[in-house]
């Protein structure tokens, strides 16, 4: 088989072709489509198409990693998505000063409406948190993903954090937050 | 007087290297490649003298914790990854 799946820093090393492959990093790939296109459909059929792309690589022996499909995810989404894609910041800014929430109160609220809540932020911040808790993966990386500058990384992690805690602290009296909408469920889509 | 003004200069000079320095250690996260980055050495030998930043510092890792874990709830939809592995 000529599939050659390359090594991660703190992965196993994975032998095994294609189908390993996909079970090492379909999970990792989900997550950040879900990110970046906030609904199910949608993040299926780009996840189908990068997971389709790197199959077609595998004739070339060339190297196909799990950074590999988080580029090729944000590449299809961009193409996709070139009017509503701001990767100079964004209409939403921390405010200096205002009331971040508490990280007793972060650890008692619903997970669901806290993704909700970063969906609501622009892609610019949202898929930058999305790389850094999701996948512990390194600034250089996450430059390489977004096509950022390792130290506009740094710089546009802490405003996101820092903007995070400012919404989160902000909805808690959001009604509109509490109920659970069609496209966070994963029912039905497969 | 001029006392007075190192004070301030040197004030205002810790205050943005204090700035700095947390904007670095807001994206530094244990137990990963980042406790050997250079990047934030300097800043984690800075908690060691100030209490302040030290417990600021763990707020932000307890943030950073209850986040991961949000985000490692998101479903993911297992019937795709058969239907990729079906068709290979």
């Amino acid at each position: 088989m000529g599939f050659s799946v390359s090594k991660q820093i703190g992965e196993r090393s994975c032998p095994n072709g294609f189908d390993d492959f996909v079970e090492q990093n379909f999970a990792s790939a989900y997550r950040f489509a879900f990110c970046l296109a906030l609904a199910h459909d949608r993040a299926t059929r780009i996840v189908e198409a990068t997971f389709g792309e790197a199959k077609a690589l595998q004739e070339s022996e060339a190297k196909v990693d799990k950074v590999w499909v988080l580029e090729a995810l944000h590449r299809k989404w961009r193409a996709c998505h070139p009017a509503k894609y701001d990767t100079n910041g964004s209409e939403d800014y921390a405010v200096a000063g205002e009331r971040s929430i508490r990280i007793e109160d972060v650890a008692h609220m619903d997970c669901d409406r806290v993704l909700k809540i970063l969906h609501r932020m622009s892609p610019a911040h949202r898929l930058v948190l999305s790389l850094f808790y999701f996948e512990q993966l390194s600034h250089e990386e996450i430059a390489r993903i977004l096509e950022l500058r390792p130290e506009t990384v740094f710089s546009r992690l802490a405003q996101a954090k820092v903007l995070l805690r400012q919404t989160l602290e902000r909805s808690r009296g959001d009604a509109s937050l509490h109920s659970v909408g069609p496209e966070h469920s994963a029912e039905g889509s497969g | 007087m001029l006392h007075f003004t190192a004070w301030v200069r040197n004030t205002a000079l810790k205050a943005v290297d204090k700035a700095e320095i947390k904007r670095l250690l807001q994206s530094f996260r244990e137990g990963t490649e980042d406790t050997n980055d250079p990047v934030f050495s300097e800043a984690l030998a800075r908690l060691a003298s100030d209490p302040e930043l030290a417990a600021w510092f763990r707020a932000e890792q307890e943030f950073d914790a209850v986040m991961v874990e949000t985000f490692r709830s998101v479903p993911v939809v297992s019937s795709v990854k058969e239907r990729i592995l079906q068709g290979s």
